[in-house]
């Protein structure tokens, strides 16, 4: 029963296992510092994973145009990326080398918008930080705006 | 025939050159490839600025993505001030490209991107020797933000922590570099850097690492005008990606092991060297 009467030990406000006691920090001015590193690490994957498969297919396309006929100076200084899905599926189809390095070039294009994504999510998933989700989804909603309908 | 192919293989071999010394520069500077790979594809290779800008457009998002992947895996870019600042960048990109980029000529793009260079220089030499910034507070935007983080220096050996001061004129400065990037294709990495290093005052290291994480959405955003208008050049864009993207990859290497004011130092003469033959050829004193 006196073991109940016996006061608490006095403890500090915020950290209840730091007694009141200790020499009192100065004032923080550093926020504490956050990080994220599910969004960086899946980041990072995204990015390499992008730009190795976007410049192999181009890559690809180079070697397979160079099998077909060798382009000449001219050729590579004017010959121009035709940007219409339904010309580049055929030329792929084709087996034109043209069409398979457009492809690579829009993987590429592709690479920071998809990491952009992925970071949207994360931040909603893994961060719970839906401030910045809203962030990452404007910035997704003009980079997407401005590939697809600026002309 | 024969010389045909040797020529063409000789003409990718000079703009896989020029692109991977940009992929270097650009991944250690975050000034992404275009500040090397535009003047030399227009002053020494003869090609027209607009196609020449559409294949540095591409080298930014294969520098960004490549020396990004390294950085971001490394935990030196700060994801949250990269993402808030998108905002102003991506839309002051949609605006340059879509609006300005139609009615400048060649000289005249030619020559804000020379006095761009040149003006940027000027606060850059002021503190060229600092190792770290001191003394920095956040601001209330930062701190609201929660922008202010660490990252481990393999120079220094140690984790730094660091404060983001100046939020509001970052945002008008990304927002220019935005439209500057919009309508020059350099991905604007200048404009980026400088607000990080002037406005922000974090170390360089996360301003480099930082702007280059940015430079390839702001690129992305841009890429669809030169898409549209038929400026992309297969042939060009294929050597340009490959070697800058490899360029980047050994960039990254060095900048992780350099002293902030050595990276600083890159940066400012790259600044100076393309300002001044970029202003040349835009008044027409090409050599």
């Amino acid at each position: 029963m006196d073991s109940e009467k016996t006061p608490p030990p006095v403890t500090n406000e915020i950290d209840p296992k730091v007694p009141a006691s200790a020499p009192r920090q100065a004032p923080i001015e550093r926020n504490p510092i956050q990080h994220e590193f599910a969004i960086q690490d899946v980041s990072a994957w995204v990015l390499r994973i992008g730009v190795v498969l976007s410049t192999s297919v181009m890559v690809l396309g180079v070697i397979i145009s160079y099998i077909h006929h060798v382009p000449s100076v001219h050729h590579m200084k004017h010959f121009v990326f035709v940007d219409h899905v339904s010309v580049i599926w055929n030329g792929v189809l084709a087996g034109r080398g043209g069409s398979i390095i457009d492809v690579g070039v829009y993987l590429l294009v592709l690479t920071p918008i998809v990491r952009v994504f992925t970071s949207m999510v994360l931040f909603i998933v893994a961060e719970k930080d839906y401030f910045y989700a809203v962030v990452t989804f404007f910035v997704l909603l003009m980079t997407l705006g401005a590939l697809l309908f600026i002309h | 025939m024969h010389g045909e192919s040797s020529s063409s293989i000789a003409w990718i071999l000079e703009v896989a050159g020029a692109s991977f010394a940009g992929g270097v520069v650009g991944s250690i500077s975050g000034l992404g490839g275009g500040i090397v790979i535009v003047p030399v594809l227009t002053i020494l290779m003869g090609m027209p600025i607009k196609q020449a800008i559409a294949a540095s457009i591409v080298s930014v998002i294969a520098v960004s993505s490549g020396a990004g992947s390294v950085y971001v895996k490394d935990h030196i870019t700060n994801v949250r001030i990269a993402m808030f600042l998108e905002l102003s960048t991506a839309l002051g990109a949609i605006i340059g490209a879509a609006i300005l980029a139609p009615i400048l000529n060649g000289s005249v793009l030619s020559i804000i991107f020379g006095i761009t260079l040149l003006l940027s220089l000027l606060p850059i030499i002021g503190n060229i020797g600092e190792e770290l910034p001191e003394h920095v507070h956040n601001d209330r935007l930062a701190t609201f933000l929660r922008l202010n983080g660490d990252y481990y220096d393999k120079r220094l050996g140690r984790i730094v922590e660091y404060n983001v001061a100046g939020i509001p004129p970052s945002m008008g400065i990304m927002f220019a570099a935005g439209i500057i990037s919009g309508l020059l294709g350099i991905g604007a990495g200048v404009l980026k850097v400088l607000a990080h290093e002037i406005c922000m005052k974090v170390p360089t290291k996360v301003s480099t690492a930082t702007s280059n994480f940015m430079i390839g959405v702001t690129a992305a955003a841009a890429a669809g005008v030169y898409l549209h208008r038929g400026l992309l050049l297969p042939y060009l864009v294929v050597p340009v990606a490959v070697a800058v993207l490899v360029g980047a990859l050994l960039g990254t290497k060095l900048m992780e092991k350099m002293s902030n004011a050595a990276i600083r130092k890159v940066f400012a003469v790259a600044l100076a060297v393309i300002g001044v033959q970029m202003l040349m050829r835009g008044f027409g004193w090409s050599f």
